[in-house]
């Protein structure tokens, strides 16, 4: 993995003396450093000047987040009395933007704010989280952290890891998702993190990698950090997400499912997830700005209930049963789930269509 | 920005005028002058060209490039004039600009090389233009509608001719990134079949599209296989001239052929859609629509009846093609 280092810091006054902004501050000791007021001058400076994503990436700002950290995944929203298939999940959005830059990713058009941003009030976010799981002690929590930043990619500048593992570790009905395509794994290490933290992989075929996950770790190194993960006792999870149809897809999707369960334990994997491709209209667009020789944009993509553009269903269909046969002939308990899919193709891949806490809960058999 | 000015009313021969040096020219040669030739040639010259001495004996205009124009292609061989002596290049083009805004609106181009002027020969940062131009010209004052204006007036002259009639300036736009032989011949084009905004864009993306699609390979980019080369093989080209058929139904077939190469897999489906649903031989009054791109699973049905006969055999019609193998094998595709 390409390691992040930025030109320039911001740090917000709120924040200057936490630990999170300690963190980051000793360990990039060289980085010009600008302490503010608010980051709001800078959203005004961007929505004027509309940089570059390749040039606002280059600071990085420790910022105080005032809203709630801690949300439904937005998967869940049902949008015009659409819905998808709902697995019950919960984001705690700590940062936001990558500096990996995967073609499809769907941050660069999605944010308003398009600084690199760590939100460095890390007790804020652990008090929210304790008064959420104290209101509803009957309730299961699973949650992650890799909606609107890679959870690891950044951990060994923050060592954000940390607080969160050690505050999971103690829960009774919660358990964090890490999710991450880098090998940034070592804080995680020598925690005591009581089974109650996922660590997952987004996992594609070395092609797709090496074209199309610019700046990631490669999948040897995903798979060497998760055998350490699981070394020391961590539950891991892989996302085949997205699924991307090619030529050759079916030979290497099927290598790579092995290449998983050869190395990874079955009793370690918590879940696989599976989600094809997709993309909004002005993502697409982007894409092709920013990646003109990635092949992604050109592929069969229409229209889907939601307003993303997916695999035109057959496609997408046909891939999920694939996948679903070969990671079942190697295991069969499994959690295995579609994100962000349709009921109908639910029904064509799994025949059936579990309410959202009947998922939720499936997934996290195992676990809670 | 009013400022006083010195100025001398003066009569001068349209000789002394060099309408090559554009300094101060907000309109683009090329733009039609037509309504104004008509008021010139009834009324004269109202109102006066403002001027500044260049050389000796010559002037530049500051005001006035369209009605001199006009002046010269009638042949009058005075002009009314006001000279200008004092002000500094920057405040008389400002000037030249508001008084412009005052008796006529710009057009997009005009705009485009207002603050491209602005910009590269006056100088003045992006913050000034945003700050103190963008508004005055009705644009949305924000970094990516200034670089979209610039973009436009940095199009090659062919492409800027073409925003005129018939290019969507957002198409121009994206069409600059083109080879000049693709550039006309998408302009050919869109002319020929007469193409409003919407088609002129779903007709450049899905070209746009294919034309790089030809250059995937397993190994990386390759080589991309050009516009008309590509509208050539696909048969496109044949259909476009085939006179039986009108311009709107050339064009429509002409696009499902890209279409269908573009999205092979999602053109056999609703091929396949269309053979089993005419082998089901549906009365016109009743209507099959299946989900748009597929993506669902139930097939709406509507139909319409104007007394119970005919109800009685819409019913009947429905229960008989209920267990066909059409309606299986449409029910397959979803």
């Amino acid at each position: 993995m390409k390691s992040y280092k930025p030109e320039k810091i911001f740090v917000e006054r709120a924040v200057q003396d936490l630990t999170i902004t300690r963190n980051v501050l000793e360990r990039l000791p060289e980085v010009p450093t600008e302490y503010i007021d608010s980051r709001e001058s800078l959203l005004q400076e961007s929505q004027r000047w509309n940089p570059t994503l390749g040039r606002t990436k280059k600071s990085l700002i420790l910022a105080q987040h005032k809203g709630c950290f801690f949300k439904p995944c937005p998967g869940s929203r049902a949008r015009e009395g659409l819905k998808s298939v709902c697995c019950n999940y919960f984001v705690i959005n700590y940062a936001s933007n990558c500096h990996m830059e995967c073609s499809y990713c769907y941050l660069q058009s999605h944010l308003n704010f398009p600084y690199m941003t760590v939100y460095a009030n890390c007790e804020d976010l652990l008090s929210e989280l304790q008064v959420a799981f104290s209101e509803s002690p009957q309730r299961s929590f699973r949650i992650g952290t890799g909606e609107l930043a890679d959870s690891l990619a950044l951990d060994l500048l923050t060592s954000y890891s940390v607080p969160l593992v050690e505050f999971f570790s103690g829960q009774k009905n919660a358990v964090l998702e890490f999710k991450t395509k880098s090998n940034c794994i070592e804080n995680l290490l020598d925690l005591e993190h009581g089974g109650r933290t996922v660590v997952s992989w987004s996992m594609n075929p070395r092609f797709i990698q090496e074209r199309e996950e610019h700046k990631t770790a490669t999948i040897s190194e995903r798979l060497e950090a998760a055998e350490r993960c699981v070394e020391v006792g961590y539950p891991v999870a892989f996302h085949l997400d997205p699924l991307i149809f090619y030529e050759s897809w079916e030979v290497d999707y099927k290598h790579l499912i092995e290449e998983i369960f050869d190395r990874i334990p079955t009793s370690s994997v918590s879940w696989i997830s599976m989600g094809s491709l997709r993309m909004t209209g002005s993502l697409k667009e982007m894409m092709r700005k920013r990646f003109p020789n990635s092949f992604l944009p050109l592929g069969e993509l229409v229209p889907s209930e939601d307003g993303k553009m997916r695999y035109f269903k057959p496609i997408r269909v046909g891939m999920y049963r694939k996948l679903l046969d070969w990671i079942r002939d190697k295991n069969s308990e499994i959690p295995v789930y579609a994100c962000m899919e349709s009921p109908s193709v639910w029904r064509e891949v799994f025949q059936d269509t579990p309410g959202e806490e009947e998922l939720g809960r499936e997934i996290l058999h195992s676990l809670v | 920005m009013a400022q006083k000015f010195h100025h001398t009313l003066k009569t001068i021969q349209s000789a002394q005028i060099d309408p090559q040096d554009r300094l101060f020219a907000i309109s683009l040669p090329w733009l039609p002058l037509d309504p104004l030739l008509r008021s010139v040639r009834e009324n004269g010259i109202l109102s006066p060209l403002h001027l500044q001495p260049a050389t000796p004996g010559r002037f530049r205009i500051i005001m006035g490039f369209r009605r001199f124009e006009v002046a010269r292609e009638l042949g009058f061989q005075e002009i009314p004039c006001i000279v200008r002596e004092e002000e500094s290049q920057l405040t008389l083009f400002v000037q030249a600009v508001e008084d412009n805004l005052v008796t006529r609106p710009f057009h997009l181009l005009e705009k485009a090389h207002l603050l491209l002027k602005l910009r590269d020969t006056f100088g003045l940062s992006d913050q000034v233009l945003m700050d103190d131009f963008m508004s005055l010209l009705d644009i949305r004052v924000d970094r990516f509608h200034l670089q979209q204006y610039l973009s436009l007036a940095r199009l090659p002259e062919p492409l800027q001719r073409a925003v005129l009639d018939p290019l969507e300036p957002e198409v121009a736009l994206k069409l600059s990134s083109w080879k000049s032989e693709e550039q006309e011949f998408f302009q050919n084009l869109v002319s020929k079949f007469r193409l409003g905004r919407n088609k002129q864009k779903q007709l450049f993306a899905l070209l746009d599209e294919l034309r790089d699609s030809t250059a995937l390979t397993p190994s990386g980019p390759g080589s991309r296989v050009s516009i008309p080369i590509l509208w050539q093989q696909s048969g496109a080209a044949e259909i476009g001239e085939d006179e039986r058929l009108s311009l709107s139904d050339r064009f429509a077939k002409a696009f499902e052929v890209l279409y269908r190469k573009r999205f092979p897999r999602l053109s056999s489906y609703e091929q396949e859609y269309q053979k089993l649903k005419s082998a089901l031989k549906l009365p016109p009054r009743i209507q099959f629509h299946a989900p748009r791109y597929f993506e669902g699973e139930k097939i709406d049905v509507s139909f319409a009846f104007e007394s119970s006969d005919e109800l009685f055999e819409t019913a009947k019609k429905l229960e008989e093609i209920s267990q066909s193998d059409e309606v299986r094998k449409i029910l397959e595709l979803l």
